[in-house]
């Protein structure tokens, strides 16, 4: 890796816009590996912005080497004036000859600068090295309010001849996964206007040029009507809006809701009712047959029934896995994905990974499935494993569903798991759980900074004669991991006893604590990368992966022997 | 001749031609304030002068335009490089792959790290200052040329006939002090 110093040069030739193809490769690679590079680069931007506006306010006009001419600035005063008189006499609906003299005035001023601007340029180009410095006192100080000032030069230009620039509502700025229905031509940096949007699939994201920006989840149908609005019709989106563009709205079937400042997320189901969950800020709702508006706070969400038009509270958490806040660099990583967001990365494309993905191999049949056949983790460089981040729920399955199993089968002949496990986000979370008669668990607790170790849990509450009850037993052990390493992870259980296996080497063994078999069975249903409990007590959430990668998972319905651990460890 | 009253529609008249005169010189202002560091914002993405101003000066045309919907209380950088992503972006989708423009997943990432631009710009001008004053002569005389006088790195050793690579070094050592500094003066600013 270079050091910042070659970095801050390399910075320094692109801001001086001299950097060669191969300089310029070498920049973006580097800033394609370190997050650290990319917020120096910003710096320098800030730094450089900073320098040439004191370098500006230093050299005041008065002080320049040319004084007769002038200044940028004054010019742009007058302009604004001649803006002013142009507004006027269109309020006043003034003659069509007295607003052709004001126009001339406007372009005989853009002539001024343009003049103005050619000759920076000749100065650049024809003046010896001494000459240009001096003369570029002056000028490179004025060319940014020249700008400004041909800027307000079109703006005249603009109120003269009204809507003669493209007035586009809105642009989409992100996609991710798209199908589009009659979707030719939207493109990332396509400009939309008054639009029906029909996105069948993945994620789109639209900025509007009031600086609001929506999050859509397809499949969701949209008409972007103004420039501070859409008509949602049916699916789910979410909305940032900006201090500067509170009002912005989104209506819908039953419900029109306005923004006062905030994020929110409003999904229009298939009855047309209307959900609004707000995640910051505050929201107004209305309805048809009750426009009073109904206030609705960061954390709070409500239900707009079509037919009724009736507003009801309902729980924000039950919108917590449903809308997708966020769509930056970090979040595309993830790749989420709407019918499961476990990914078998392909060329950089992530694959949707459910039950047809998994195979059972023919040497142990019915008895053994592998995620990701043959895919090994030496080459994966983390993408080609099955990525896990787990946004709406988790990937889940039961024995009985993967082996096609007639009837159910008792755990007692002893089950395994092997997989290969990096994490990549540095929180605690659930890799693998289990829970029915008998709860089986693998997760992650953060220890210190980068640090973490890995638990296997497993309890089991068989009924106890002697108490009369149901007696919890559980077993569970640990061993150390660290972030962005890959592992192999083998978990091992029969009757008697669990056992922990990293990188091939025994780290754990405990007894199961009870006499009888092991409780579970191939109806049990086990999930990986999220556990969304429909047996807690609660009925709520127990975790949320935070993404980590998996790869080559094997569930075995037989004890895997340490020799064959250790082979397994030792194939990457 | 009777003297006429004054219309009610005249009142209404000379409110909007006043409001809109204090709207265009609001926006002049602001603009001026903040048309480096907005400048600066489109050219770390384009890295080439001419477009750099191009877009600018899109941008800056929407902004007047839209400068209604702008709330006086938010800040108007971040609302000027909202529009210019905008601007960026369609810019990208016309340019050829040729261009020394950042893949389209470094600019993506680049652009949800970018908000640092539109942040304590004024604080840091105001650092600035007393950090400029802290330089030795030395710096401060290279610093100026480099700015004042708008001259390159390769302009300024010839001009002064030291090596390019040792300027760069110079430079890249001035810039960082003075980053350093300007993050000291704000903390310091911050604890007082």
């Amino acid at each position: 890796m270079p050091t910042d110093q070659e970095i801050k040069q390399l910075i320094i030739e692109y801001l001086e816009g001299n950097i060669l193809p191969e300089r310029f490769e070498l920049l973006e690679n580097i800033l394609e590996k370190s997050d650290h590079a990319i917020d120096l680069y910003f710096e320098m931007m800030q730094l450089d912005a900073l320098l040439k506006k004191q370098s500006h306010e230093h050299f005041k006009p008065g002080e320049m080497d040319v004084q007769s001419e002038p200044s940028a600035e004054v010019i742009l005063r007058e302009m604004v004036e001649i803006d002013l008189q142009l507004f006027e006499q269109k309020q006043k609906g003034i003659e069509a000859e007295l607003l052709k003299q004001t126009q001339a005035q406007a372009e005989a001023k853009l002539n001024e600068f343009l003049a103005m601007q050619k000759q920076e340029r000749i100065s650049e180009k024809s003046l010896p090295a001494q000459a240009v410095a001096s003369s570029k006192i002056k000028l490179s100080t004025n060319s940014l309010v020249a700008l400004a000032a041909s800027v307000m030069i079109a703006v005249v230009l603009w109120f003269m001849f009204d809507k003669n620039v493209t007035d586009a509502t809105a642009t989409i700025t992100a996609l991710h996964n798209e199908i589009w229905e009659n979707g030719e031509g939207l493109e990332v940096g396509t400009e939309l206007k008054d639009q029906a949007l029909d996105l069948k699939y993945g994620f789109a994201e639209i900025t509007f040029e009031c600086g609001a920006s929506m999050l859509l989840q397809g499949p969701v149908k949209l008409d972007l009507e103004s420039a501070n609005g859409a008509y949602l019709k049916h699916g789910k989106l979410v909305v940032h809006v900006p201090s500067q563009a509170k009002g912005f709205f989104i209506n819908t079937p039953s419900a029109k809701i306005i923004d006062h400042g905030t994020q929110f997320g409003v999904y229009v189901d298939s009855s047309s009712n209307s959900h609004v969950a707000v995640m910051e800020g505050l929201v107004s709702i209305s309805t048809p047959s009750n426009p009073s508006e109904v206030f609705i706070e960061k954390g709070q969400a409500k239900k707009v029934v079509y037919d009724t038009s009736v507003v009801e509270s309902v729980d924000v958490e039950i919108y917590h896995h449903v809308f997708v806040k966020d769509f930056n660099e970090d979040v595309f990583k993830h790749k989420y994905n709407q019918e499961s967001e476990m990914c078998l990365w392909e060329s950089k494309k992530c694959k949707v990974l459910d039950f047809n993905s998994m195979e059972s191999l023919d040497r142990f049949p019915k008895q053994f499935v592998e995620f990701v056949p043959g895919v090994k983790a030496e080459n994966i460089n983390g993408d080609n494993a099955l990525h896990v981040y787990s946004k709406n729920g988790s990937l889940n399955f039961s024995e009985r569903h993967l082996f096609n199993d007639k009837e159910i089968i008792p755990w007692d002949h002893g089950r395994s798991w092997s997989f290969w496990l990096k994490l990549n986000e540095d929180v605690s979370q659930t890799i693998i759980d289990s829970v029915e008669s008998q709860h089986f668990k693998v997760h992650v607790e953060k220890t210190v900074e980068r640090e973490y170790s890995l638990h296997f849990y497993y309890s089991i509450e068989p009924f106890s004669s002697i108490t009369k009850d149901f007696i919890r037993q559980q077993v569970s052990g640990a061993s150390n991991i660290l972030m962005g390493n890959w592992y192999h992870i083998a978990i091992t259980m029969n009757n008697d006893r669990i056992k922990l296996f990293i990188n091939g080497s025994l780290q754990e063994a405990k007894d199961i604590p009870s006499s009888r078999n092991l409780l579970g069975d191939s109806s049990d249903e086990m999930f990986i990368g999220n556990f969304v409990s429909e047996y807690s007590v609660n009925k709520k959430p127990e975790g949320i992966s935070k993404g980590f990668f998996i790869d080559d998972f094997m569930f075995t319905r037989y004890v895997l022997s340490d020799v064959e651990i250790e082979c397994l460890a030792n194939s990457k | 001749m009777a003297k006429t009253e004054p219309t009610i529609e005249g009142d209404t008249m000379n409110h909007n031609t006043n409001i809109q005169s204090t709207q265009n010189e609001r926006f002049t202002t602001l603009l001026l304030e903040n048309q480096y560091y907005l400048y600066n914002f489109i050219y770390a993405f384009v890295g080439d002068k001419s477009h750099a101003e191009d877009l600018f000066q899109e941008t800056a045309i929407v902004m007047c335009r839209k400068f209604e919907q702008f709330d006086p209380e938010s800040n108007f950088m971040a609302w000027g490089c909202q529009i210019a992503r905008n601007k960026i972006m369609n810019f990208r989708k016309q340019q050829k792959k040729t261009s020394l423009l950042f893949k389209d997943g470094l600019f993506l990432k680049m652009m949800s790290r970018s908000e640092r631009l539109s942040e304590n710009n004024e604080l840091k001008f105001n650092a600035l200052q007393s950090c400029i004053e802290k330089l030795s002569d030395k710096d401060n005389q290279l610093l100026k040329i480099r700015y004042e006088s708008g001259l390159k790195v390769k302009e300024i050793s010839e001009k002064i006939g030291r090596p390019v690579h040792g300027l760069y070094k110079a430079f890249s050592r001035i810039l960082d002090s003075l980053r350093l500094c300007i993050q000291q003066e704000i903390k310091a600013g911050e604890s007082a």
